[in-house]
């Protein structure tokens, strides 16, 4: 019998019938480089189980609780994705915030600037919610791998775009922004900017829940490690 | 709450455990399972009581991601992109559990269908019918990349770290 790998996975997981079974069992006896393969992949096999386990989040599972309104019979919306785009009859379903505000048609200030006037106050102020046609909306608030409070942001007065903004001492710092995540007449291409993609990796940015946000907000924007 | 839901919350931690070997993006790992939760309750009744509701679930993570990667025309990142270990260039993608461990870097190093049967085989249990079915690809496939995968992490984990080292 022939040793290849595959005999030899076949062997590991189970899947081979008794009289196969038998066979490899006996030309494993003579056949020391095959032991030593076959002892490998469980080596292998053992470390992959032991050092990747399930992921739990540890404090609240915003799609748990999903699943439990869900289940109750309620109307409710996920929360926002992160970075796609979130189908039109959830969007419409959430308890979107609309809101209008006086903004200049300057669009987003430069990158590593501060945000100003109608941007610095959704930001500082706004709750966090999928705002379809506002000048300013905000998707939603993150914290980074440091603790640091960011938001993701629309704005569509000047030249439309997606930001992001973190928030330090001084106020709202932009840290990036993409433009090209809106096309024609302000329709948001489904699967957000790589570039903001990107910024959010960097900084090991998480998606808060609405109860945190609040809490966030409330609390006057004060970094803290998560 | 049904056994339904139940049973959904409670594989919650192990839909995102997979969602992390094919996407290798906590960020991204989040949506897909979102998404996918998203439609299994929608097509809730597409799942036959009495099948396993895992599987069941890791097929629609599986293509909610293909999904992902057709309409943004997104690649799995290349290979050298497991450069994903901590450190290597200052980005960290992994999952925070996941950052620290060698067996994860050395799975987010395959590419994406081998990473995806040992995910199911190995590390979820699932039998070479049940991968089959997830992964909507005849046994022998699974069995070939199987084969390719488990011999590539043998390579990489099937030792303790100082003999491995000392190989090199």
């Amino acid at each position: 019998m022939e040793l290849n790998d595959e005999l030899l996975c076949a062997y590991l997981d189970g899947e081979l019938d008794e009289t196969a079974r038998t066979q490899l069992t006996r030309a494993l006896e003579t056949d020391a480089g095959g032991r030593v393969r076959l002892e490998r992949m469980r080596v292998a096999d053992a470390r992959l189980r032991r050092e990747m386990p399930p992921q739990s989040r540890p404090a609240s599972d915003p799609i748990a609780d999903f699943i439990r309104r869900h289940e109750a019979g309620a109307a409710v919306a996920m929360p926002a994705r992160r970075r796609w785009i979130v189908p039109g009859a959830i969007a419409a379903a959430a308890a979107t915030i609309t809101f209008a505000v006086l903004f200049s048609s300057r669009g987003v200030p430069p990158v590593d600037s501060y945000a100003e006037g109608a941007l610095q106050a959704a930001l500082e102020t706004r709750p966090g919610g999928v705002a379809g046609g506002a000048p300013v909306a905000i998707v939603m608030t993150l914290r980074t791998r440091d603790g640091t409070l960011c938001r993701l942001f629309e704005s569509r007065t000047g030249t439309a775009a997606e930001g992001l903004a973190c928030r330090d001492e001084a106020g709202w710092k932009i840290v990036a922004w993409d433009a090209t995540v809106f096309r024609g007449e302000g329709y948001k291409t489904a699967g957000a900017s790589p570039m903001l993609d990107a910024a959010m990796d960097r900084l090991g940015a998480e998606p808060l829940d609405a109860a945190a946000e609040r809490a966030a907000l409330e609390g006057g924007w004060k970094s803290g490690a998560r | 709450m049904s056994s339904f839901g139940r049973e959904l919350v409670d594989l919650l931690p192990r839909a995102r455990r997979f969602a992390w070997v094919l996407t290798r993006s906590r960020a991204d790992a989040e949506d897909v399972v979102q998404a996918a939760i998203e439609r299994a309750l929608r097509g809730a009744s597409g799942w036959k009581p009495g099948t396993r509701l895992d599987s069941w679930l890791f097929r629609i993570m599986q293509n909610v991601w293909r999904d992902e990667l057709r309409a943004h025309r997104r690649r799995a990142e290349p290979l050298e992109a497991a450069a994903l270990l901590p450190g290597s260039d200052g980005r960290e993608t992994n999952m925070r559990h996941l950052e620290t461990q060698e067996a994860a870097a050395a799975l987010a190093e395959l590419p994406e269908e081998q990473r995806a049967v040992i995910a199911l085989v190995v590390i979820e249990g699932l039998s070479y019918q049940e991968t089959a079915d997830v992964l909507d690809i005849p046994v022998g496939t699974v069995m070939s990349r199987l084969a390719r995968a488990r011999a590539r992490l043998a390579a990489t984990l099937g030792d303790d770290p100082q003999r491995v080292r000392a190989a090199k």
